[in-house]
């Protein structure tokens, strides 16, 4: 029964334990080279420089949207709080542009609030060797401190869920109240150079494109390893049955809080790549809608694979910016039908739908085949391979 | 014949909401003994392996409701109250957590075969050896060393050709079998085996039977089991648990002829057809 909604149990993810061959690794790589190659080769040659910046933008989102896979889709923690973490990276950044825009004097939004000298917990944000690194290391260490206690509470399911949810109100409350801090609800904007480039000219946007896609590959490669290593299948036997790990002599509070680490460190990251490309960060980045609108994002691609986080993160940040163009109006009633659509038609996603069309074609096709009179060998082998998945 | 103790419960009580489900219970366990624990259905068989894995705590029934296992809210009481001692070469087990209880040596099989569906059987055992390593090691590729023992945990339960078969295609006394493994490539001093023969075909209770026998001695085991047949066939020492307590101990066939023995089983197996209740 639970395993059919789309919110419990996912299907199974897991990479066929297949025996190494040239033909395997080549479809293993597949999506990855082919991801690589649009991004770096095909889109910014086709699209407008306003499009790239909002492919760049959309592409951060799937840095975060791994993250939140390997949370959910591999281990099952469905945490509704990851605009937290992306919001911190965010923040961080910011407080690091901002300080450089503002030269000698403090932020522009401390003198309207009265302060006369700069916070001492900014000070360190005017580097920005502490400040880019902070933005992944704070969340990730904040996020496995918080789901150490929480996880050895023995928090899970819907109650780890609504703790992250509270977590996400809390922080974004907490930032609009301290305006003389953090901006307010304006949040923190109007920057101007990130190491001597100045963030309005159109080459430096490209620059920072080419970043994100070098560090999308990167955080999909890293997690790729992650989940095939042995860690991998231990998240997947955390998802499947957590009290069996308990008794298989683990730690299972501290292995969760660990992918909770990563996962907080991976929308950090995303958080700090997306300010400098969008020009603000306010507390609405770091509420419980963001929050909701990125589980989405992998809920739609399909959880439990790498490529659907990111596939997802791109079709629905993308659908959701025609849908806004198109219909200034009603937009939202569109984006929101097209969840409710996605989650009910294709409880596994994009590539749990297209992984379901794909096996039931080989599998015809292999049949097709062995029904005919005199198979060519080659073709054989062709339909072998083809059901191996 | 091995003398030493490796297992010693003393006066344990386990009580839920007030409810002795183990009564003053006192039992030992040699290093290397083959012990079957027979006993009628609620006799506290289970429970007792649970205090001893740590599954049941003093404070467990204070755990937060999940909303994700609401099953779980039928069957919890709401104050569990432990009292008694387990001493296992050198720990309190009722103070351990899981994990250190498992790490100290003693593994365990449930009553209810729980494996991991979504995983091979190969990935199913790999994951069970995995619990000593650092957590740097994980994220290496396996070595050879581990492939191979995990491998000859798959080959002891016969389940050697089932290597890339998910857990959740594999038939309940398969799943049994899987769940075995897991606890042998873990070489545990002490093995608690919840009803390992429960839904097997007579040919896979020989072989688990046989399985028992090749262990004892290397290993300490304590099996628990509804079948007679299998009881008499493969048993070395029998206790009988009846309401919380040890109600005999001895050679199965003096414990078949004990009365106290004969009087508890009576009502369950031996009534006759259409005898009042
Ligand atoms: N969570 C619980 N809350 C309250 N009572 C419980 C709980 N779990 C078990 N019991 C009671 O404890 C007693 C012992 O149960 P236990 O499961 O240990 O028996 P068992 O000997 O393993 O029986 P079986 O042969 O049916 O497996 C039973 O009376 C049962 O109703
Ligand atoms: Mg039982």
């Amino acid at each position: 029964m639970r395993r059919e909604t789309a919110f419990s149990a996912p299907p199974a993810p897991l990479p066929a334990p297949g025996k190494p061959g040239l033909l395997l690794y080549a479809r293993e790589a597949a999506p990855f080279v082919i991801t690589a190659v649009l991004l770096f080769v095909v889109a910014p040659n086709i699209l407008s420089d306003f499009r790239l910046n909002l492919l760049a933008k959309f592409l951060c989102y799937a840095i975060l949207a791994i993250g939140i896979d390997l949370m959910w889709g591999y281990t099952g923690m469905l945490s509704l709080g990851q605009a937290v973490w992306f919001g911190l990276g965010g923040y961080a950044m910011a407080m690091y542009l901002k300080l450089h825009a503002s030269g000698e004097s403090i932020p522009d939004f401390m003198n309207w609030s009265g302060l006369e000298s700069l916070p001492w917990f900014w000070e360190p944000f005017r580097y920005a060797w502490f400040a880019i690194p902070a933005a992944m290391v704070l969340p990730g260490l904040l996020g496995f401190v918080l789901g150490y206690l929480v996880f050895r509470s023995r928090v899970k399911g819907a109650y780890f869920s609504i703790v992250t949810q509270a977590l996400a109100l809390i922080l974004s409350i907490f930032f609009v109240g301290q305006q003389q801090y953090t901006g307010g609800t304006n949040g923190l904007t109007n920057y101007t150079e990130l190491f001597g480039m100045n963030l309005a000219d159109t080459s430096t946007q490209h620059t920072l494109y080419y970043i994100t896609v070098g560090v999308l590959l990167a955080v999909f490669l890293v997690a790729t390893w992650i989940t095939r290593s042995p860690f991998g299948r231990l998240m997947v036997a955390i998802r499947d049955d957590e009290e069996r790990v308990r008794f298989a002599g683990y730690n299972v509070g501290f292995m969760k809080a660990l992918v909770f680490g990563v996962s907080a460190a991976m929308a950090g990251l995303a958080g700090a790549l997306f300010v400098p490309q969008v020009g603000i960060i306010s507390p609405a980045n770091l509420g419980i809608v963001p929050s909701i609108e990125f589980v989405l994002l992998v809920a739609v691609g399909g959880r439990g694979t790498i490529t659907g986080a990111v596939l997802g993160a791109v079709l629905v940040s993308w659908a959701r910016s025609y849908l806004s163009e198109t219909y200034p109006d009603t937009w939202q009633y569109f984006y929101g039908a097209l969840f409710v659509g996605a989650v009910v038609l294709f409880p596994a996603g994009v590539v749990g739908f297209y992984r379901r069309v794909a096996g039931e074609v080989t599998s015809r096709v292999s049949r097709l085949r062995a029904g005919a009179p005199a198979p060519v060998a080659g073709m054989e082998m062709d339909a072998r391979v083809g059901n191996a998945d | 014949m091995p003398t030493d103790t490796l297992l010693r419960i003393e006066d344990l009580v386990v009580a839920f909401d007030g409810f002795r489900v183990l009564d003053d219970l006192s039992l030992t366990l040699a290093r290397g003994e083959l012990r079957f624990l027979i006993g009628p259905n609620g006799a506290g068989k289970t429970t007792l392996m649970d205090v001893i894995s740590g599954k049941i705590r003093a404070d467990s029934g204070k755990v937060m409701f999940d909303l994700s296992h609401p099953e779980d809210a039928v069957s919890r009481p709401t104050q569990v109250d432990i009292e008694g001692e387990i001493r296992f070469e050198g720990h309190e087990l009722t103070r351990m957590r899981e994990d250190q209880i498992v790490k100290a040596g003693i593994g365990r099989k449930f009553q209810t075969p729980s494996v991991f569906g979504s995983l091979t059987c190969f990935n199913n055992v790999e994951v069970a050896a995995g619990f000593r390593d650092r957590v740097l090691g994980f994220f290496l590729p396996l070595g050879r060393a581990r492939k191979e023992q995990v491998m000859s945990a798959l080959e002891r339960v016969g389940l050697e050709g089932r290597r890339d078969v998910p857990a959740s295609a594999l038939s309940h006394g398969e799943r049994q079998w899987l769940e075995i493994a897991m606890l042998l490539v873990q070489d545990p001093k002490l093995l608690l085996l919840d009803e390992p023969v429960a839904g097997m075909t007579t040919r896979e209770r020989e072989r688990t039977g046989e399985l028992l026998h090749a262990l004892e001695g290397s290993h300490s085991i304590v099996v628990t089991e509804h079948d007679m047949d299998f009881v008499r066939q493969f048993s070395r020492t029998v206790t009988v648990l009846h309401m919380g307590r040890v109600l005999a101990e001895g050679r199965v066939e003096a414990i078949q002829s004990d009365p106290r023995v004969q009087e508890v089983y009576t009502g369950r197996h031996k009534t006759p057809a259409g005898a009042p209740a």
